[in-house]
């Protein structure tokens, strides 16, 4: 299990690495404000890498980062770690 | 012409392009769903290895809040979920709605964004806030992510 744990980690990454790597094309191409959107909507920054993706030359991350999200949702399954629950959390003082 | 480059319109010229606001509402569709349905679906790459919430954290579950009717709880999960449903509902409306209704709209929406600077102040007010959060309420902030 913690084999599987670590596998999920070095996914986790490789989707950080490529989800940074789109944001910066999408920073140079489409300017600040579509920037800042695609840093707080990683959907919108992986749409628009794909519509994007032969223009800029990126298809190979783009493929790259949609097999590691499987992938990554895959082990998340397998460990168990993810959970839903509309819990507030515990308020702090 | 300064004033002009500082009010870009982002919003609308996302919108301009039909293509990617029907995807995007497949995706956004896609997520709740799969977050109503209790599966897993899109999850942020900073959260997971750096422990850190981004900007959007939270969204989809304060979205489904909202529409369950549940405004309070929805806020404060996400304060800037009202202000993203109304973006969904504009993207929705950018991806179905004919012609002749979806371009006057943009073109609305376009001149509100360059006269008013919309979408420059409310991206603006919510990096501050996710700022405000991380760095004066992080433990707190961290836990309500995690659920």
């Amino acid at each position: 299990m913690g084999a599987l744990r670590l596998l999920g980690i070095l996914f986790n990454l490789g989707c950080l690495v490529c989800f940074i790597m789109v944001l910066i094309k999408l920073f140079q191409n489409e300017g600040a404000l579509k920037g800042i959107l695609g840093l707080i909507c990683g959907l919108y920054t992986f749409i628009w890498g794909w519509i994007n993706a032969t223009r800029l030359n990126i298809k190979n991350i783009m493929m790259l980062w949609t097999l590691l999200i499987i992938l990554a949702i895959v082990i998340n399954i397998m460990t168990g770690g993810f959970s839903y629950n509309y819990s507030m959390g515990t308020p702090s003082p | 012409m300064r004033q002009e480059k500082f009010f870009e319109p982002a919003i609308s010229s996302l919108l301009g392009n039909r293509k990617l606001a029907a995807l995007l509402l497949g995706a956004a569709l896609l997520q709740l769903g799969l977050f109503a349905a209790k599966l897993p679906g899109w999850q942020c790459p900073f959260f997971h290895i750096l422990g850190i919430p981004c900007p959007g954290c939270g969204l989809t579950r304060a979205t489904s809040l909202l529409f369950h009717g549940n405004l309070r709880a929805s806020v404060t999960l996400h304060a800037f979920a009202p202000f993203f449903l109304l973006v969904l509902l504009l993207v929705s409306s950018a991806a179905l709605l004919p012609k002749q209704m979806r371009q006057p709209m943009i073109r609305n929406l376009e001149e509100f964004e360059r006269r008013t600077g919309i979408t420059v102040i409310f991206l603006g007010a919510l990096i501050l806030y996710w700022l405000a959060r991380l760095l004066f309420l992080q433990s707190a902030f961290v836990q309500l992510i995690r659920g």
